[in-house]
């Protein structure tokens, strides 16, 4: 269930941007890694849940699935893994390091900012 | 209007782990992070360590459970500094956060210590996905939890520095390769270190004694 704490996280983020033009946030867009440990339906449903009330209320949630990307260290091939085998299909090294899958991003926020602001 | 923000959001308080972890260094005490399931014997392998070295080294535990301080009254009769962090009614029951790790060092003697053991939550999930400022994740597993789990929990034992492979006595009634379970999970990641042992019986428990006095002679000699 720690997906309630993220999603608190990201709405705080939220609002402090509507605050600042006055606005309300009408869309979100996430890029959700897969090796981040976060569930996006979890996700999704907290961020509706808590938006309640807020500034964010109804806001459209967009996320996309980021590949986990690696890179071998000993001859820099960098490669998709999605069966979680972390070796170097070329060269077998199990010497790679996770170049991007882990982390959580947003991407854009959309905002509705009233007439004259 | 859309604004192109692209901000990382982070969510596993990265900078306080390494806020963390600079302070530890600074002081020259170890910290190892344990994961494992819930009864595969953490507790149990912190009272052996902690009977082991109490004359050779000044020891503390940051102990995390969702509910009860059961595991923390274990400990104490060992004699050593507990600081427990019930982790129920903070939204995150299912593990340990460097901002909760970082609270609960104040009430240790930080610079009266050699070393410090971080008894996560019980879960092979969530606590893969956060440093908390260690030298070292180790990874605490049981023979009877399955030689499957390194291809199911890929993500904890690729963060992992060892597993331990506790309960070796149940071998002849578990159907447990250990070389299934060690090539699964070298797939993830191929630099991990491998202890089996059974705290029970005391058999293999000397390699793992043996790789805690390494590490602290690596963390006083970089100081």
């Amino acid at each position: 269930m720690h997906e309630l704490g993220i999603a608190n996280q990201i709405l705080e983020l939220l609002k402090s941007e509507a605050e600042k033009r006055d606005a309300r946030v009408t869309g979100v867009t996430l890029t959700i890694g897969k090796m981040s440990g976060i569930m996006p339906d979890s996700l999704v449903f907290l961020l509706e849940t808590i938006s309640k009330g807020t500034a964010c209320e109804g806001m459209k949630i967009d996320f996309s699935l980021e590949e986990t990307r690696l890179e071998c260290k000993s001859c820099s091939h960098s490669f998709v893994t999605s069966d979680f085998d972390f070796r170097c299909p070329k060269c077998k090294s199990g010497d790679c390091v996770i170049i991007s899958g882990k982390d959580l991003v947003i991407d854009k926020i959309g905002l509705e900012v009233p007439d004259g602001a | 209007m859309e604004l192109d923000v692209k901000k990382k959001v982070d969510f596993a308080t990265e900078e306080i782990a390494d806020e963390l972890k600079e302070i530890f260094n600074r002081m020259g005490i170890l910290v190892i992070n344990m994961i494992s399931s819930p009864g595969s014997g953490k507790t149990s392998l912190l009272e052996s360590t902690l009977s082991r070295f109490h004359e050779d080294y000044k020891i503390a535990v940051v102990e995390g459970d969702p509910a009860t301080n059961r595991d923390a009254r274990r400990l104490e009769r060992l004699h050593v500094p507990v600081a427990m962090i019930n982790t129920a009614g903070t939204g995150s029951s299912c593990h340990l956060t460097a901002a909760q790790v970082k609270d609960a060092i104040e009430s240790l003697p930080l610079d009266d210590l050699d070393i410090v053991f971080i008894e996560n939550v019980g879960n092979l999930v969530c606590p893969a996905a956060y440093d908390l400022g260690e030298h070292a994740k180790v990874l605490l597993f049981s023979v009877p939890e399955g030689d499957d789990k390194p291809a199911k929990y890929p993500l904890a034992f690729r963060v992992s520095d060892c597993v331990l492979v506790n309960k070796i006595d149940l071998m002849p009634y578990c159907d447990f390769s250990m070389d299934d379970f060690v090539d699964d999970a070298k797939k993830v990641n191929s630099k991990l270190e491998f202890f089996a042992f059974s705290i029970k019986t005391g058999e293999g428990l000397s390699t793992w004694f043996e790789w805690i006095e390494e590490r602290v002679r690596q963390i006083r000699a970089s100081k």
